[in-house]
């Protein structure tokens, strides 16, 4: 008896050691869900979902309200051994101070770890940060090293020794003693659950990226889908590309401003600054769609690269089918019947000729590793992105180079006199992968073409350069280097057309302008676009109520007012990036309209400047033919409004500035729209600085960008970056007329950014963007009335 | 006695538990008085020290005094204020020759914040935090600026930033840069519509 009681027990005892002993105190339910918590991960680990639900699944048609605990498996994944989620980066290792952390949100407190464990049940505030941590450090840990390992590569050598760089490059010498590798050691802040509906952000000022949830659906996070954490925290790797050189000047001299990638609702800086973004998300991933989860419930997920399932019969990898530049800038893979002018749509273009740069490389420098040559891209986009966004305006170390104009006017030239486009963006960067990996063997021990480069570019309608302009902008040197010039039969599919073919619409009885004055419409306008920032300096004698603002889309005194051109295309050929400038320029002279500078107005007898006499070009400051170097700072040179105004003098008409329009009213100084005594030249019609710039994406062969734009033949909808916003001075005598020379430019115009009288084809200097050469001139006038 | 060293116990006790769970969120004084609050009332606008909540709203949190790194070069300032110059070489800067266009206006901040809420409504309030003060010299002639940080709280729960450089005497705003970048993934089918044409 007493052995068979022994038996049994020794029988109970090998069954019971069978059982499983995972999921802590609680037996794993049949659905194999995973018991997530810190009895069953180890030190220093957590779990996360490693990708989005969609791909975990393998289900496209998952429901919002899924369950994400069940998508994760028993292995553990290492999140960090501090106690709380707080990374670190070169030189930036102090705890207080981290390179990144996680939090809930920007009200909570840091999530600590007494145990140093991260495990945490399932869509619980506390893994949604875990989980954020883990997919943010993936990405900045990868940022970092990439470019480390280049940075030693280009000025460091096999002893660790400073050298020469072994090419021009824009990566300053002093980026890490200067914390230029990440923004001056800030703390990159991510917050998993940010009280943001249907949104997420990147705040530049602080540095933080705040991911939102859905309104319908409250708990799905957007930081359940690794992509949309990985594209935000692209922008903050922009930002820091964009501004290596501005922080590692590291002196009084350094630039206060920083650069940025996109100023307005709609602009190709905007658009391009996505596409990065995006392809930040496929640099982890690899993957050919962006946020199958998230913005698949929205049923707004973007492509990424042709042979994407997404997109409309017709587009594919062959080079005569690619999405193409500016075919596709309005294209919308989810409805591709509905046109749309926005920056994520815009930015697949730059998402898929960055996937394809990264496939070019792999074929045509035998790399058998992607991840290889994603770092390639990266190292190609942090050269680009450092020297577009020099507000020293040295660009890189060619002393002869230079770009932005000048220190003192960079950051006014990257706003709106040169700011970047899919021109300028794209002819550097092709520059840059022509001298990193061009030459030497240095592209995996090939050489990647010339040829190579040109042709991918061009396959995408983005060769829009006549050369690569080594030789920089600056005034003395700019047009002194040799210049790579592109070979013209790459050019197949990239149309560059003259600036002559952007106009106002011909159509008998059309439209020249939009006016836009109804009152509740610009009173919202004007409290968005100041509640943004966008705005700022507001005339003091616009009343907030607006109460001049009639709505009867007429221009009248008093009133705050927007203008939209009718753009017309008179080409075969769309045309892409067309920005209106109506901010202050050179194309005065004593106080009278220049009519040297390509559109003959005014006549002598109207009132234009006496040019007779000066060279053209004229080297002397003050000239018609003379355009400042200096954005008007030299002496005897001055910036003028856009708009100038008619009066009777002498039994005729006269095109003056608006100056003298106050001397001959004997308007007191001080109630000119500046409310400044020392400010007048815009006394009675003044642009909104930070409003005074309009971007329109495509407009179609023969037609207008209002018809482009068109959906079902309803009119377009302007948003606040197609209208200009111009002050009217209360004091303007009723039927007084005024004509506004706008400048005008597209991104694929042949002679925009090329110089095309020069026999080298160089590009226009910078300075010359002050002036009118690389621009249509538009001039259009308007009485203003009662 | 007894009593006394329990209760001696229980004080200590009740410190220690205070001091280890104190929250960051606790602002220190000199932080607090980095930022002001303003917001319109009736037809005036009014300011106060920024509340908890409210650098809460906008992230600011507790900075320990610990040893950050910094970047490797110092610079220069005069009278406290940063020098931010074009063309050290050819002006010589360090010599304090150099004229100054404007001054100081102890006023500046609240100028600026008048100008910001012109247009916004009695919900929205705006915080400002000084972060650095320069004097910029161009061409030799100086001006005294402040870098700020600017943040709208609007009534629906949005947030905008922006850092600017504002005239340390008139309070206007010489630049910003920096704004906030929101997805907006769902696109927006609405805008303006024109009243009329020209």
């Amino acid at each position: 008896m007493k052995k068979n009681r022994l038996t049994y027990i020794f029988m109970a005892f090998i069954l019971t050691s069978c059982l499983s002993t995972s999921g802590g105190n609680k037996r794993e339910s049949s659905t194999s869900q995973i018991t997530n918590n810190a009895s069953t991960v180890n030190a220093y680990n957590g779990r996360v979902l490693r990708d989005n639900p969609i791909i975990l699944s393998g289900n496209n048609n998952l429901s919002p309200t899924m369950d994400i605990g069940t998508l994760l498996t028993h292995e553990q994944d290492y999140i960090t051994n501090q106690n709380t989620l707080i990374g670190f980066c070169k030189s930036i290792e102090d705890s207080n101070s981290p390179c990144y952390r996680i939090l809930e949100n920007q009200y909570s407190t840091p999530l600590t770890s007494t145990d140093y464990k991260w495990a945490y049940t399932a869509g619980t505030s506390e893994f949604d940060q875990v989980h954020t941590f883990y997919h943010v450090g993936k990405i900045v840990e990868n940022f970092q090293s990439n470019l480390e390992s280049y940075y030693n590569g280009v000025h460091l050598d096999d002893f660790g020794f400073p050298k020469a760089p072994p090419y021009t490059t824009a990566i300053p010498s002093t980026l890490y003693s200067q914390l230029g590798h990440w923004d001056k050691n800030k703390t990159l802040e991510g917050y998993s659950w940010a009280q943001v509906e249907n949104n997420a952000c990147f705040s530049p000022t602080d540095f933080t990226v705040h991911l939102g949830y859905l309104k319908d659906y409250p708990s799905v996070r957007f930081a359940h889908d690794p992509s949309i954490i990985y594209h935000e925290t692209g922008h903050a790797l922009v930002k820091v590309m964009m501004n290596m050189r501005n922080t590692a000047y590291g002196s009084n001299v350094a630039p206060i401003k920083e650069s940025e990638l996109g100023y307005l609702q709609y602009d190709e800086a905007g658009a391009i600054n996505e596409g990065i973004a995006d392809f930040t998300a496929h640099s982890i991933n690899q993957r050919s769609r962006f946020s199958e989860w998230i913005l698949g419930i929205l049923s707004l997920s973007r492509p990424l690269s042709e042979d994407d399932t997404l997109h409309i019969a017709g587009i594919s990898k062959d080079s005569t089918s690619r999405l193409s530049y500016p075919t596709y800038l309005n294209y919308e893979p989810n409805d591709p019947s509905f046109v749309i002018e926005d920056i994520h749509n815009a930015g697949m273009i730059t998402s898929h000729l960055l996937v394809a740069i990264v496939d070019d490389l792999m074929s045509k420098c035998y790399i058998t590793d992607r991840n290889s040559a994603i770092k390639l891209v990266f190292q190609i986009m942090t050269e680009t992105l450092s020297e577009l966004g020099d507000f020293t305006a040295t660009g890189n170390n060619n002393n002869d180079f230079t770009i932005n104009l000048n220190y003192n006017h960079s950051w006014e030239w990257a706003r709106i006199s040169k700011p970047i486009n899919y021109y300028t963006f794209y002819q550097t960067m092709a520059r840059k992968l022509l001298t990193v990996l061009g030459s030497n063997l240095r592209c995996n021990g090939h050489n990647y073409s010339q040829d190579d480069i040109e042709r991918l570019f061009d396959s995408y309608g983005l060769l829009l350069f006549q050369n690569y302009n080594e030789d920089g902008g600056g005034a003395i040197t700019g047009h002194t280097g040799t210049n790579t010039e592109v070979n013209v039969a790459n050019r197949l599919k990239s149309i560059l057309l003259s600036k002559d073919k952007v106009k106002l619409d011909p159509s008998d009885g059309a439209s020249q302008a939009f006016i836009f004055d109804g009152r509740e419409d610009m009173r919202n306008a004007l409290k968005e676009l100041t509640g943004s920032l966008q705005v700022s300096d507001v005339s003091p004698f616009i009343d907030p109520s607006l109460p001049y603002n009639n709505g009867n889309g007429k221009i009248s005194p008093g009133e705050l007012i927007g203008l939209a051109l009718n753009l017309h295309n008179d080409s075969n050929t769309p045309i892409g990036g067309v920005h209106v400038l109506a901010n202050d320029w050179d194309h005065f002279k004593n106080e009278k309209p220049c009519n040297t500078l390509g559109d003959s107005f005014p006549l002598a007898s109207e009132g234009a400047a006496d040019s007779s006499s000066e060279s053209n070009p004229s080297n002397t400051a003050g000239d018609c033919n003379y355009i400042t170097r200096d954005n008007g700072d030299e002496q005897d040179e001055e910036l003028y409004p856009t708009c100038f105004v008619e009066i009777s003098e002498d039994d005729s008409t006269k095109w003056v500035s608006q100056e003298k329009l106050r001397q001959k009213i004997n308007l007191e100084q001080h109630k000119c729209l500046s409310g400044d005594s020392s400010r007048t030249k815009d006394c009675f019609l003044r642009a909104l600085k930070g409003a005074d710039q309009a971007f329109y994406s495509k407009i179609d062969p023969n037609t207008t960008w209002a018809s482009t734009l068109s959906n079902d033949g309803e009119p377009p909808v302007f948003n606040f970056s197609n209208i200009i916003f111009f002050e009217v001075s209360e004091w303007i005598p009723p039927g007084t007329t005024f004509n506004c020379r706008f400048r005008v430019r597209f991104t694929n115009c042949s002679d925009c950014f090329t110089d095309t009288s020069r026999d080298d084809m160089d590009d226009y200097l910078d300075y010359e963007f002050s002036g009118a050469k690389p621009y249509k001139l538009i001039n259009l006038q308007f009485t203003v009335i009662d | 006695m007894k009593k006394f060293i329990i209760f001696l116990l229980f004080i200590i006790c009740g410190l220690i538990v205070w001091q280890t769970t104190r929250s960051p969120k606790d602002i220190s004084v000199s932080e607090e008085n980095d930022w002001r609050t303003y917001q319109k009332t009736e037809k005036k606008v009014s300011s106060h020290p920024s509340t908890k909540d409210e650098l809460d709203k906008i992230n600011v949190r507790k900075k320990e005094n610990t040893k950050k790194r910094m970047p490797a070069s110092k610079k220069d300032t005069f009278n406290g204020r940063t020098i931010n110059a074009d063309n050290p070489d050819k002006y010589n800067y360090k010599t304090g020759n150099f004229q100054i266009s404007n001054k100081e206006n102890p006023d500046w901040k609240d100028t600026l914040a008048s100008d910001l809420l012109r247009f916004q409504d009695s919900t929205t309030k705006i915080l400002i935090k000084e972060e650095e003060s320069f004097v910029i010299i161009r061409q030799g002639t100086g001006r005294l600026v402040e870098k700020v940080v600017i943040t709208y709280l609007h009534n629906h729960g949005k947030k905008n930033a922006a850092h600017a450089l504002v005239d340390s005497e008139t309070g206007k705003i010489i630049t910003i840069w920096n704004r906030t970048r929101y997805e907006n993934f769902i696109p927006t089918k609405s805008g303006m519509l024109p009243k009329g044409q020209i």
